[in-house]
């Protein structure tokens, strides 16, 4: 049941009602007029009996009182029927106009869902542009980030790279020093011992090619000729004239 | 003063040690009387520093003790002032040794130099030279290793195996 259905019921019976109260106060309002004027007539007549007068009287009410309901009643039904006229024509009217309200709140309804949508779906777009946006910043500065870090990584490990590479190089030079000294002291020290196993050789051979039989003349060549030997190789430098 | 007509004559540090030592007593005797210097000189000095040493002495302006004692002082600072060689050899050196040195030495070095002479039989030929604190052996065997450097090629060739490599 709609509004304008309700509305229109509830009307209807109460003025209804109210209706026939007004019909039955005007009607007990005119049988109290009716008697009181039949007692006025009565009091100026001669009474002929009590009994007949009071038949007479209550007769005449009763015709009168069945005039007057039936007038009430032919209004009565004259007014119902006008009332249910007016009634269906208020509910006409009222549906009409609940109907006309109705299509406005429903096209009031409709504008307005579709500009909530409209709005609505501007807003997402809007939304979307600037979740995009946002996503779009926030993965270039992720990017950003990411590349500045492994930027620094790169940096760090070519750093570190170079610094093994350094203390490595250094070891192996370290090692390789320490090799060839060894190497150089091992070869020195053979070099020393052949040399002075040559050394005894050749001394041993001297002597016994040689022996005892040099004489001072000879000898005295050989120190003569160290003494050359050792200006021809620069051993008295500044000395020599 | 020039000292080096008579340094010159000095060839060994012992030399040198017996003249420094004549010096001093010669001068011991400038100061007492009736002494003749050119006695002393001809007792005490070596044979070979006598002449000059006279002739030195007769040039001086003046024959008083102290003009000879100054000349002596200064002759025996400059003798300090030598230079020395060392050389150690394999044998006794005799005279003849001695002056063939001092020729060459003479000839090649200079005058200023004498010899420190000392024996080392183990060189067996050669010596052991030493000037300044520079040392350089060349003895017998090192000229047998040079010789047999210098003729390497031939002794390769003669006992056929590679010496070098």
């Amino acid at each position: 049941m709609t509004f304008g259905g309700i509305l229109n019921s509830y009307s209807l019976e109460l003025f209804t009602a109210f209706l026939c109260g007004a019909i039955f106060i005007v009607l007990i309002a005119h049988m109290g007029s009716v008697a009181y004027r039949q007692k006025k007539e009565a009091a100026k007549k001669p009474r002929l009996s009590t009994e007949g007068e009071a038949e007479h009287i209550l007769s005449n009410a009763h015709e009168e009182a069945v005039d007057i309901i039936r007038v009430a009643t032919a209004k009565a039904r004259e007014m119902l029927q006008s009332a249910a006229r007016v009634k269906e024509g208020v509910s006409s009217s009222l549906a009409t106009e609940l109907t006309a309200i109705a299509e406005q709140h429903k096209q009031y309804l409709q504008d307005a869902s579709l500009k909530y949508v409209e709005t609505y779906e501007h807003m997402a777009e809007r939304a979307q542009e600037e979740y995009l946006t946002t996503l779009h910043e926030a993965s270039q500065a992720m990017a950003g980030d990411a590349k500045h870090t492994l930027d620094m990584f790169e940096i760090f490990l070519k750093e570190q790279t170079i610094g093994y590479k350094q203390q490595m190089e250094k070891k192996i030079d370290d090692l390789r020093n320490k090799v060839n000294e060894q190497v150089n002291e091992y070869k020195k020290e053979k070099l020393k011992r052949v040399d002075k196993a040559i050394n005894e050789i050749v001394i041993l051979v001297a002597k016994i090619v040689i022996g005892r039989s040099l004489n001072i003349q000879e000898h005295n060549e050989l120190v003569l000729r160290a003494l050359d030997e050792a200006k021809k190789e620069g051993f008295f430098g500044h000395l020599e004239l | 003063m020039n000292y080096e007509p008579i340094y010159s004559n000095i060839r060994t540090t012992s030399e040198r040690g017996a003249i420094s030592m004549a010096i001093e007593t010669i001068i011991e005797n400038l100061y007492k009387k009736e002494t003749d210097i050119n006695t002393h000189i001809e007792t005490e000095m070596p044979s070979v520093i006598v002449r000059p040493l006279k002739q030195a002495l007769a040039r001086l302006p003046d024959k008083s003790p102290k003009t000879i004692q100054t000349y002596l002082d200064g002759l025996g600072k400059e003798l300090m002032r030598l230079r020395i060689l060392s050389l150690e050899i394999a044998y006794d050196p005799t005279e003849e040794t001695i002056a063939v040195l001092t020729t060459w030495i003479r000839e090649f070095l200079g005058n200023d130099i004498i010899m420190e002479l000392s024996v080392d039989r183990g060189l067996f030929g050669g010596a052991r030279v030493s000037y300044e604190g520079r040392y350089k052996e060349i003895n017998l065997a090192t000229f047998i290793e040079q010789t047999m450097r210098e003729q390497q090629e031939l002794i390769n060739d003669t006992i056929k195996i590679p010496l070098t490599g």
